[in-house]
């Protein structure tokens, strides 16, 4: 039987409590098990993993996005295309040629496939990029939207059909692939959400990071999917012990706690992740939770009778 | 004083802006010269409310809102052509061909209601119809000032609509006429709900905190702020914090001249102040991330107001 | 000769109220002035006023439609006034309170509105909306360059 890569989603809900250091930690621990892991970074509005990781974007590539154009030779000014459009992304005035409106514009190509004069062509404006990289080993996925698009689903779906089309022509290239989502619990990460085998919440032992984890795990189960969640900085404020107990009397499954560390802000203020090899940070507090996080999560794996093979 | 409308975002997330924006509330209602209103857009994790919680229960109001298209299939009518799989009517990957009873499965959650299957169907075998996408709150909050947000339903997110609509419902109270100040939390990022969020703004206070990753959003998002020609200051949350990477920081502010409207150190009374449900000027109004706001808010009214 | 157009309530006219609203008010007021004075007044009603989405671009249509080459407005949505922009309207800004039509008129006729030019309108125009669609669950929209032949 070929192997099939474990797809792992990093989310969280709020904003700000470690996905991305745990993606990209995670992903350094697999490597040095010996697993071929890429790594997607999924928060195209930000995504920070490559800064992380001290890697540069590289391998440009364009995503593109549809737009209307008016053939002015062509166009009888009936108005068909602008009477169907629900978005109401073509301003038409009786005489007139139609005005496309892009900032309302969906793409949905409606105009273009109605038009009895086929005076609506297919153009295309750039809405992000993606790009390519391999740093420690790593290969990396990054999607980025350009700024003052608000289109982010499109990358993400660009992102996701080029995981598809890995998975398709070159099934053994990787044992491990992890998602870095978008804080929120928007389509953007709802599309990585379901493309995932397991989904690792990361969250803090604060009142909102309570409240955005029960919305994104509320999010996990409607997509049914298994889940295991991370308390980052759990040593913050003392509340330690009484945050996990209550996550546990809510029923929410915990994978383990990370407390709070300088060595780990100073790691990502540096690019270089809290696990790498260098073992710069080998006595860290930080460095030990994410050793036995690592653990459970492989017991867990185990449980589930997925199996790495590496 | 002439009304003005201020954003706080961040590009980042977890930086500060709810714990930012509900102080900077407080010090409005406390202010004699200020009638504000509170208006969070963050529709993905509204948690403003859990600091400015409500005064009465009597006097919330709750709009649903049904702003959200999708198709609805009516099988009766579908004469098992297949021309919405073969001749590719969705564009967004909603229709998916059910072999066994040769008809097409609609996928409610990818379905963007865009009209196309309803018009390109020759069978008219596709509708359209509006479906709950969220709702609105607003009541007065314990501060004693009109609170509005959104909540999006999960699943049928249209977030920078329900923004929009946030919006729109705030400008047709009544109190926003005798206000004059708006302050609105928003969402992290820059994509749709920040953009919907900033449009329409007359200052934009953006929040982060000395890392790359800090430093990265918060040039992402002052691009787009820029797009709109909208005045911005620059917040360092977390300022003192222990890294090499401050002197980078330093020299991007002094680089780019942009205004750096203060600084707020770490101060565990912020997380802390969260855990009690409070806005930290009111939690402890003595601590140094107290005293710090304090000033901000003093240095935002003479920005907004020094003119008029 | 010039139409002009007034957002206004109910059913519109000179001694109705101004509606600050552009996309969302009842009805449309359009004067046709000509060497300074008022030569005809007539009333659209707001066909965009309970539209869920858009009301702005269709509302310009109206206004459009209808043949003015000029409005007076309170709040635009930056959509408002991008639609309005592309049909080369122009702007002038209806002073803050309450006022009717014929007195907008008056103060139009004595030049004492301020014209708002594209750079302004849209950023500083109320708190009007933004994007229309934006994020929806818009997976993947319109990436294909499929062509035409499909049809």
């Amino acid at each position: 039987m070929p192997k099939k890569a474990i797809i792992i989603c990093v989310t969280g809900g709020k904003g700000g409590t470690g996905k991305t250091f745990v993606a990209v930690n995670l992903a350094i621990m697999f490597k040095n098990n010996g697993n071929d892991v890429l790594l997607i970074d999924g928060d195209v509005e930000n995504p920070n993993t490559y800064l992380l990781m001290g890697a540069q974007l590289e391998n440009k590539k364009e995503v593109p996005y549809f737009i209307p154009k008016i053939v002015e030779e062509k166009c009888t000014k009936c108005g068909l295309c602008a009477q169907n459009c629900v978005a109401h992304a073509l301003l038409h005035i009786e005489n007139s040629f139609p005005i496309p409106m892009l900032t309302v514009c969906t793409g949905c190509k409606l105009c273009y496939k109605i038009c009895p004069e086929e005076a609506i062509e297919a153009d295309s404006k750039v809405m992000g990029w993606i790009y390519k990289t391999k740093i420690k080993n790593i290969s990396l996925l990054i999607g980025e939207l350009k700024p003052s698009e608000a289109r982010s689903a499109t990358i993400v779906e660009a992102l996701m059909e080029d995981l598809d089309e890995i998975i398709r022509n070159e099934p053994e290239k990787f044992d491990i692939i992890i998602l870095d989502t978008a804080p929120g619990a928007h389509c953007d990460v709802e599309l990585l959400i379901s493309k995932a085998d397991i989904v690792i919440p990361v969250t803090e032992p604060t009142k909102f990071g309570k409240i955005d984890l029960t919305r994104i795990i509320e999010l996990i189960d409607l997509i049914k999917k298994d889940y295991r969640t991370i308390v980052n900085r759990s040593s913050l404020l003392g509340f330690r012990d009484e945050f996990l107990k209550n996550l546990k009397e809510n029923n929410i499954h915990i994978l383990g706690d990370i407390p709070f560390d300088e060595d780990i802000v100073s790691s990502y203020c540096q690019g270089l992740p809290l696990m790498d090899q260098s073992n710069k940070f080998k006595h860290s507090k930080g460095y030990k939770a994410f050793k036995i996080i690592f653990k459970e999560l492989d017991n867990w794996l185990i449980s589930k009778q997925i199996e790495i093979t590496g | 004083m002439e009304r003005k409308v201020i954003g706080v975002l961040s590009g980042k997330g977890g930086v500060g802006k709810t714990s930012l924006a509900a102080s900077l509330a407080s010090l409005a209602s406390e202010d004699s010269e200020i009638k504000p209103i509170i208006i969070d857009c963050d529709v993905d994790a509204p948690n403003l409310s859990i600091i400015l919680p409500f005064n009465s229960k009597d006097k919330i109001n709750k709009k649903e809102t049904f702003t959200s298209l999708k198709g609805i299939f009516i099988e009766d009518k579908c004469v098992h052509c297949k021309q919405c799989i073969d001749n590719h009517f969705c564009e967004f990957n909603a229709l998916k061909w059910d072999e066994n009873n040769q008809i097409p499965i609609l996928d409610y959650l990818a379905c963007e209601g865009c009209n196309a299957c309803k018009v390109l169907c020759p069978e008219h075998a596709f509708d359209i119809e509006s479906v709950k996408s969220g709702e609105i709150i607003s009541y007065e909050s314990n501060l004693g000032i009109p609170l509005i947000y959104g909540k999006t339903r999960l699943g049928s997110t249209t977030s920078g609509k329900l923004v929009s609509d946030v919006k729109q419902y705030a400008q047709q109270l009544e109190e926003v006429n005798e206000s004059n100040m708006i302050l609105i939390d928003g969402p992290p990022g820059i994509g749709c709900p920040v953009i919907s969020t900033i449009s329409g703004l007359d200052y934009v206070i953006t929040i982060t905190e000395p890392t790359p990753s800090g430093l990265h959003d918060l040039i992402r998002v002052i691009e787009v702020i820029k797009q709109f020609n909208i005045k911005f200051g620059i917040i360092i949350n977390k300022a003192d914090l222990k890294s090499n990477f401050q002197k980078q920081f330093k020299k991007f502010i002094k680089k780019t001249g942009y205004h750096l409207l203060g600084r707020i150190n770490f101060d565990l009374s912020i997380p802390e102040s969260i855990s009690f449900a409070k806005p930290v000027v009111n939690h402890k109004p003595n601590s140094d991330a107290s005293l710090a706001i304090k000033e901000i808010y003093s240095n935002l009214k003479n920005i907004l107001w020094s003119n008029s | 000769m010039v139409i002009l157009a007034v957002p206004t309530f109910g059913n519109g006219g000179l001694n109705e109220l101004l509606n600050p609203r552009f996309g969302r008010c009842d009805s449309f007021t359009f004067i046709t002035i000509e060497k300074g004075n008022i030569k005809e007044v007539r009333t659209v009603s707001n066909s965009a006023s309970g539209a869920m989405g858009g009301a702005g671009i269709q509302a310009a249509q109206i206004v459009g439609n209808n043949g003015a080459k000029e409005l007076i407005a309170g709040f635009l949505g930056p959509n408002a006034a991008q639609s309005l922009n592309a049909l080369n309207i122009k702007i002038y800004q209806a002073p803050n309170q309450q006022m009717t039509v014929k007195q907008c008129i008056e103060l139009y006729l004595q030049g004492k509105l301020l014209e708002m030019n594209s750079a302004n309108v849209g950023a500083h125009y109320g708190m009007g909306p933004g994007m229309g669609g934006g994020r929806g669950m818009g997976r993947g929209a319109g990436r294909g360059m499929g062509r035409r032949d499909q049809f």
